[in-house]
């Protein structure tokens, strides 16, 4: 967040634009203004609220923000009186000395003293200036060095020069040293943070924050101004890991000016001398670890039209980065650009195509459509097949929802799934944010049990939901980014499916519901409305019918989430594609529901893995069917699947087999129920007799008898 | 003898016309009818006329016959017309009761606007890509050139599960899948589940999904990257939707764009001189960085390319006017069944 005082901003830019319109040509430019505020105090005018994209430290400063405006509309940019009233007797030689030992960190350290400051209030301007961009005044000799922060983008440290020396070091902070801040709190430092010292102990977090031993204080006479280059991701991590984050530590952490230590130095050390009365010593301390040169980018137009979709001339570009303060010379049609070291974003001929792009004006490149596909776009078969699949659980009026993969052992445990994460490969977060949300679910049932509890409480109706979705096991710690990086090059031919995966992710159908499938059913019994395991087992038939999944077999099912007895499950290949049954009592009250609910998930990988999507036409039959009715009664133990598996086994020419009823109690011995079946006998190429569909009947009593101890109900 | 039938047919038609109903209609047609009824008995033999007055009285009393059979055919169709209207009534169906229907099951909207995504695109020769959601930091940040140092990488910013495995952070991850394992030219969407560790409020939550967009080819343009993305906006939110792009800034994308669409009270605004009317932020995209194409192996010379990452929460609540993320992970029926 940057504020630009509108008032300040104009000592660098003359713009005839007002607030509004100035918003809007920023943001166009690529920094957002987000409000424009009524500046607080004397200064007067308007205050433009920026959000700057961590790229654009340059634009941390009221001149960066200038040099924008400047670009854009062409008008001067007037920098600011820089010249320093130097004492002709003080020399800074042997005065200070800085010695860089942590040269990664800290690429330049420069430095100026100001001798014989009278420590008091700043100015009113100065204050007036530093309000409207959110910084409380404090003292002269802190103020100034903001004041030059907010104006030019150099962060800077004033240490009281009496009590830090003459000596100044820059290395990394030892384990567990010591260094008490200015804030008056002993911080414990590592390695990874970067300490400035007095030659031996440490007197400022670097970048961060000074400390507590060398502060100014309105008995310092004498000041040594810091204005030093350091490492953006060094002080980024420093900031945050201490809780430190400040203007200083923002702008280091979007890469300052490394070429405008000495100007802002200077700066600081004029107005220094001008409002409190200091004395400013001959001389800069610059120690530089390497030399800071401009780069030179070239940029091919061609190249640059092409990337954006522009027909612009080689003029028109070089115009663009001109007025960004570039040097651009044009040699045989290509532009060699010196890119300032203000802007150490731009290192590419591609950085240079988005500034043209940008002083264009995104607006105003032309819209246009890409080449021609050579191929159509499509769905994976897969994909497919789960559109397929959530289209039949609508028809089936179940309402669509999606919940959060994110949830805790103690809600998985709810519904009964109380399995150790790592023993099943779950997915634990390192660092959740909250304990609801530590783990990836390895079932869907304890997300439908909540939605139904959810619109129980809020409405109480009809809960009839599904979800399409993905649960999460078999975590494989091998899979490292080293599997990835040996795994991933495009010459070695891998396929989207064989590059690796940390873990199971399988596509998942799970759904619930308790309630009527109809609404407004005046004139239907209300035994006839609700939902039951049957309907839900229906759906699960017709999933499988309709993926013509062959050899799907039923058992009963020991899903702690369900009623013992009350359950299924579905198998192909031994392999469990789909669970299904009444909620246990247990499990209900838990989630306060006071209504049977029934569930049901499914595995969609393996279901889609196994399906076959394809249709092609069968005739209609020509010849009239002889349909049949069968009554066969069994003891309890024997499945109908059993039953049904011995009619078929010996029917001849049977076209379709349907279930019609099932009935136990009078009439019937204990323990045993009658199954009826009506039966649709059928050839292809005539008409069946009655002898023959008689024969077929009379081989289906024996057989049912004898593989299912069947008996023909009388 | 002329009198006579017409007395005759006088009599019969009375007899039929005073049956009230259909019992008493049966009761007069055996009076008029029947072996001893008015009409049987009543009409002359031609035997017993004279010869000369035969053709006279003979068309006369096949007139009376023939008008008494049609009164008894008129009082009985009026009868029977009276019957049923007096049945129908009974049974009259009611057209203002309530109908009976199955409860029709319900999209979430964040499947329409997947849907509308995937239409839109595979329109345009987009095929839909998926990748994994525990992701390793190689695919989600290292191939899109996001530096060891950068925040989005830090463990406040992304849940981690252990060493280098993440939940991805954005789709884009699936860029880098796609682009490994295919030689330009490229046209994916991935739509899909993202998280970021953020506390859950109104507008921000650890869960929400994106869509992803890469196109790869010879002399793709950041031209045409807008007009795909104008051509979307239309699409989503219909014609006359307005949108702009500004500047922006992706790590993997060079020129890094937003789009915003201009939006008023009453959601998406067609008017561009609407005082009311503000700008919001839609997507994220840009021109693929010459860098990312290089990382995987592609001829960043030969291929440009864009991509853009789109927030699926963010385009639903604007389309449908949403105000709060949290109820579309809720499932609470009163909301999903407004779509």
């Amino acid at each position: 967040m940057m504020r630009i005082p509108m008032a300040w901003l104009s000592e660098y830019v003359r713009t005839e634009l007002d607030a509004d319109q100035l918003a809007e040509m920023l943001t166009d430019l690529g920094i957002e203004i987000e409000e424009i505020e009524d500046a607080p105090g004397g200064l007067g005018g308007k205050v433009l609220v920026a959000e700057v994209t961590p790229n654009r430290g340059d634009c941390l400063s009221i001149l960066g923000m200038a040099r924008e405006v400047a670009a854009r509309t062409g008008a001067e940019l007037v920098m600011p009186d820089l010249t320093v009233p130097e004492s002709a007797d003080e020399r800074i030689d042997g005065r200070v000395r800085v010695g860089i030992e942590a040269e990664d960190l800290c690429a330049r350290y420069s430095a100026r003293l100001v001798l014989g400051v009278t420590p008091g209030p700043s100015p009113q301007w100065m204050q007036d200036k530093l309000l409207a961009c959110g910084q409380r005044p404090i003292d002269i000799l802190v103020d100034v060095t903001n004041y030059v922060m907010f104006e030019l983008g150099q962060p800077l440290h004033a240490f009281d020069y009496d009590l830090l020396g003459p000596n100044i070091g820059v290395r990394r902070a030892r384990e567990g040293e010591i260094l008490s801040t200015l804030d008056g709190v002993d911080r414990k430092l590592t390695p990874g943070n970067l300490l400035i010292t007095d030659g031996a102990n440490g007197v400022a977090l670097a970048g961060v924050m000074g400390g507590a031993s060398t502060a100014v204080s309105s008995t310092t006479r004498n000041v040594l101004i810091e204005a030093a280059h350091f490492t953006a991701p060094n002080i980024r991590r420093t900031a945050r890991n201490l809780g430190l984050e400040s203007e200083s530590s923002y702008r280091f952490a979007r890469v300052v000016d490394p070429g405008g230590t000495i100007r802002a130095a200077d700066r600081c050390a004029q107005l220094l001398a001008q409002c409190a009365g200091g004395t400013v010593v001959t001389g800069v301390v610059d120690a530089l670890v390497r030399p800071i040169e401009p780069a030179t980018i070239t940029l091919r137009p061609a190249r640059c039209n092409t990337f954006l979709g522009l027909a612009l001339t080689c003029d028109e570009m070089a115009g663009y980065l001109r007025a960004l303060g570039m040097e651009v010379t044009i040699i045989d049609g290509l532009l060699a650009v010196e890119v300032p070291t203000y802007r150490p974003d731009v290192t590419r001929e591609v950085d240079l195509i988005e500034e043209v792009a940008r002083l264009h004006g995104y607006n105003n490149v032309p819209m246009t459509l890409p080449p021609a596909a050579q191929r159509t776009g499509r769905l994976s078969r897969a994909q497919k097949a789960e559109r397929r699949i959530r289209d039949l659980c609508l028809a089936a009026g179940l309402n669509e929802v999606w919940t959060f993969s994110l949830t805790s052992p103690q809600a998985m445990a709810r519904a009964g799934y109380n399995q150790d994460p790592a023993a099943i490969g779950a997915v634990t977060l390192e660092n959740a944010l909250s304990t609801d949300f530590s783990v990836m679910r390895w079932s869907m049932l304890p997300s439908m049990l909540e939605v139904v509890g959810r619109n129980m409480t809020a409405h109480g109706g009809e809960v009839r939901i599904f979800e399409v979705g993905r649960t999460y096991a078999g975590l494989d710690p091998r899979v490292t980014d080293q599997t990835a990086a040996e795994a991933g090059r495009i010459a070695t031919g891998h396929t989207a499916a064989s590059l690796p995966v940390p873990c199971t992710e399988e596509r998942t159908l799970a759904g619930a519901v308790t309630g009527r499938l109809y609404s407004s059913a005046w004139n239907m019994p209300a035994e006839q409305l609700g939902a039951d395991i049957t309907e839900v087992k229906g759906l699960l038939d017709l999933l499988c019918g309709e993926l013509r999944l062959a050899g799907v077999t039923a058992e009963p099912c020991d899903d702690p989430v369900f009623e013992p007895g009350r359950s299924g499950q579905l198998k192909l290949a031994g392999e469990t594609i789909a669970v299904f049954g009444e909620v246990a009592d247990g499990i209900l009250d838990a989630y306060d529901i006071r209504r049977p609910v029934v569930l049901f998930e499914a595995n969609l990988g393996r279901m889609i893995a196994a399906s076959d999507l394809s249709r092609a036409y069968r005739p209609l039959p020509r010849y009239p069917a002889a349909l049949r009715d069968i009554a066969l009664v069994v003891p309890d133990e024997v499945p109908q699947a059993a039953v049904e598996a011995a009619i078929r086994e010996v029917a001849d020419n049977l076209a379709e087999l349907k279930l019609f009823d099932v009935y136990r109690g009078k009439g019937l011995p204990e323990g045993q129920r009658s199954l009826a079946y009506g039966l649709t006998f059928r050839l292809p190429d005539r008409t069946l007799t009655d002898v023959e569909v008689d024969a077929a009947m009379a081989r289906i009593v024996e057989h049912a008898q004898t593989a299912c101890s069947a008996v023909l109900r009388a | 003898m002329e009198e006579d039938l017409r007395r005759l047919e006088a009599e019969a038609t009375a007899l039929l016309e005073a049956a009230a109903d259909l019992r008493a209609l049966e009761e007069a047609r055996v009076k008029v009818f029947g072996k001893q009824g008015l009409v049987t008995v009543g009409l002359p033999q031609m035997k017993d006329v004279p010869a000369q007055l035969r053709p006279v009285i003979g068309k006369l009393a096949n007139q009376v016959k023939q008008s008494v059979q049609g009164c008894f055919d008129a009082r009985l169709a009026a009868l029977e017309a009276a019957g049923k209207a007096a049945a129908g009534a009974a049974r009259r169906f009611d057209p203002t009761l309530p109908g009976r229907l199955a409860l029709p099951g319900r999209k979430h909207p964040l499947t329409l606007i997947w849907e509308d995504l995937v239409d839109i695109f595979t329109g345009f020769g987009f095929s839909v890509a998926e990748g994994p959601e525990v992701e390793l930091s190689y695919y989600n940040f290292t191939a899109l050139a996001i530096p060891e140092d950068h925040p989005a990488r830090d463990g406040r910013d992304s849940f981690y599960i252990q060493g280098t495995t993440v939940l991805r952070t954005e789709t884009s991850a699936v860029q880098i899948r796609t682009m490994e394992t295919q030689e330009p030219p490229v046209r994916i969407i991935a739509p899909g589940r993202v998280y970021r560790r953020d506390a859950v409020d109104a507008t921000h939550c650890h869960t929400f999904h994106q869509c992803e967009g890469l196109l790869v080819d010879r002399d793709v343009s950041f031209g045409d990257l807008k007009g795909i993305l104008y051509a979307t906006a239309q699409e989503l939110y219909g014609e006359g939707a307005i949108v702009r792009f500004t500047p922006d800034y992706f790590p993997f994308t060079e020129p890094s764009a937003q789009m915003a669409i201009w939006y008023g009270r009453e959601g998406i605004c067609r008017d561009p001189n609407d005082p009311d009317a503000r700008w919001l932020e839609v997507l994220g995209c840009g021109m693929v960085d010459p860098q990312v194409l290089a990382n995987v192996g592609y001829d960043s010379e030969t291929y440009t390319g864009f991509a853009f990452g789109v927030g699926m929460e963010r385009l639903a609540m604007l389309k449908y006017g949403v105000d709060d993320i949290r109820l579309f992970f809720e499932g609470d029926l009163r909301f999903t069944g407004q779509f």
